[in-house]
């Protein structure tokens, strides 16, 4: 959101503001770049990579080609960023857009069902190695639970209750309305509250008298 | 609304955490981005670009306000009904006043020239930029007044209220769709079409912005079609004129797993 306002603030100040903005407090080869956007996609980039990232493999991107997806995500994003108008929707809805036209155009000669089940958690975890192993049975386990969920149903649920999104928010990006990304939500939810449950007797089974 | 239990929030929670980048793996991707962004030709002006052709609707009602004043230019035109006597002696009798509207809007917006290989991809092109997310009940003017820019230094294009497209962005589309193609012939495991499409990205964007992924690609591809020792011929050109590139590592590791 920051990212955002700063936007709209460069272009209140005009290109030439911008421009000074960008080499007073720029760092790197953003700041040094002659491109004055170059700056914004970092930005943009640093709050909002982990989410495309996410987005991508929740589009069902198999793991090997998430960073080129990311890649060509913001590639695209740079050269729309002046375009980017904030009354029209949240910088995440419309980087979620250009994920979904780019998954779109990888996914074309892949296989659908190419999803990949994780269960080694990414290296971004870092800490105790009980923590690490907790934290990767609940990646498996969510993946696998999404993994099982049909693709509309796991959009709404992973943008609404992984990434937090308001339910118009996810409407606008999906393009749908706000009812039907609720009832697709009711519906994914239910799901997980019994996953959970089939979790919990599984682990009582396991545990409880022999 | 079923509501979430604590320990769904939770799981939820960490779940998100645990797929997101690993710092030095964000960095990375990101080197990679400014890679392509610095590859190749000088970054175009984004800055010129023209705002309307974004949006569909947008383009729709610029069409639509460039046909109507060309009928109110048409209705307001004294030589449409009486071409015989121009107004200004200057002109001479036989230049021909009357314009239908598509001549109108044809003279005032000649068509920017875009590469082939852009035409080629212009059906791909409405794939990549997503569409309007919010219904189109916006007012049509608002959009640009929104969006302080200097104006375009050809004079045509103050004439021209019609959009004009963004060769710029074309390119750059065409470039990704190109290299994107390349990539899914590899990995379908067509090294050979991998290869001519990348030729052809080769001949249309010699200095592209993603020259960069295009030579690590074809390196790749050459690896695959079994051309070692061409491979690792240019991967060492490739190493000797971008030392620093994000890519050092992938252009090294290309041919050794073969």
């Amino acid at each position: 959101m920051n990212a955002w306002r700063r936007i709209t603030d460069w272009r209140r100040a005009g290109k030439e503001g911008a421009v000074a903005d960008h080499r007073r407090s720029g760092s790197s080869r953003a700041a040094a770049s002659p491109d004055p956007w170059r700056r914004e996609l970092a930005e943009v980039y640093r709050a909002h990579a982990d989410f495309v990232l996410r987005s991508a493999r929740h589009l069902g991107v198999p793991e090997r080609h998430l960073d080129d997806v990311v890649h060509d995500v913001f590639i695209i994003a740079h050269r729309r960023l002046p375009d980017f108008d904030g009354a029209r929707g949240t910088l995440r809805s419309w980087l979620f857009g250009i994920t979904r036209r780019v998954v779109l155009h990888h996914r074309r000669s892949s296989a659908r069902h190419q999803r990949r089940l994780r269960v080694v958690p990414s290296p971004s975890a870092h800490g105790r190695p009980d923590e690490e192993l907790a934290r990767s049975r609940v990646v498996a386990h969510i993946d696998a639970f999404l993994e099982g969920l049909p693709a509309k149903q796991r959009i709404v649920f992973a943008l609404a209750d992984i990434e937090g999104m308001p339910g118009a928010e996810v409407a606008r990006s999906l393009g749908t309305n706000v009812n039907t990304v609720y009832a697709r939500l009711r519906a994914a939810r239910k799901a997980f509250a019994q996953y959970l449950e089939a979790l919990d007797r599984e682990g009582s089974s396991a545990h409880g008298p022999s | 609304m079923a509501r979430r239990s604590p320990q769904a929030r939770a799981m939820l929670r960490t779940y998100r955490e645990a797929q997101g980048y690993a710092p030095e793996q964000r960095d990375e991707v990101w080197a990679r981005i400014e890679g392509s962004l610095d590859a190749g030709a000088p970054q175009p002006s984004v800055e010129s670009s023209p705002t309307i052709s974004s949006s569909p609707w947008l383009m729709v009602g610029a069409g639509a306000l460039v046909i109507a004043a060309a009928a109110v230019v048409l209705a307001l035109n004294p030589w449409r009904s009486e071409p015989v006597t121009p107004r200004n002696p200057s002109q001479a009798p036989h230049s021909a006043p009357a314009q239908t509207p598509r001549e109108v809007v044809g003279a005032a917006s000649p068509k920017p020239s875009t590469s082939p290989a852009v035409e080629a991809v212009a059906a791909d092109r409405a794939e990549l930029v997503p569409p309007p997310t919010v219904a189109p009940a916006q007012p049509v003017e608002s959009k640009p007044s929104s969006r302080p820019r200097p104006a375009p230094a050809a004079s045509t294009a103050q004439d021209s209220p019609e959009p004009a497209a963004d060769p710029a962005f074309d390119e750059l589309q065409a470039e990704l769709i190109l290299v994107q193609k390349a990539r899914r012939a590899l990995r379908d495991q067509r090294p050979t079409r991998a290869l001519e499409v990348l030729d052809a990205h080769a001949r249309a964007f010699p200095k592209g912005q993603m020259r960069e992924d295009r030579l690590v690609l074809r390196i790749e591809a050459l690896c695959a079609a079994g051309k070692g020792p061409q491979a690792r011929a240019e991967a060492r050109l490739f190493l000797r004129a971008f030392p620093a590139s994000a890519h050092a590592g992938r252009v090294r590791a290309a041919c050794s797993s073969k």
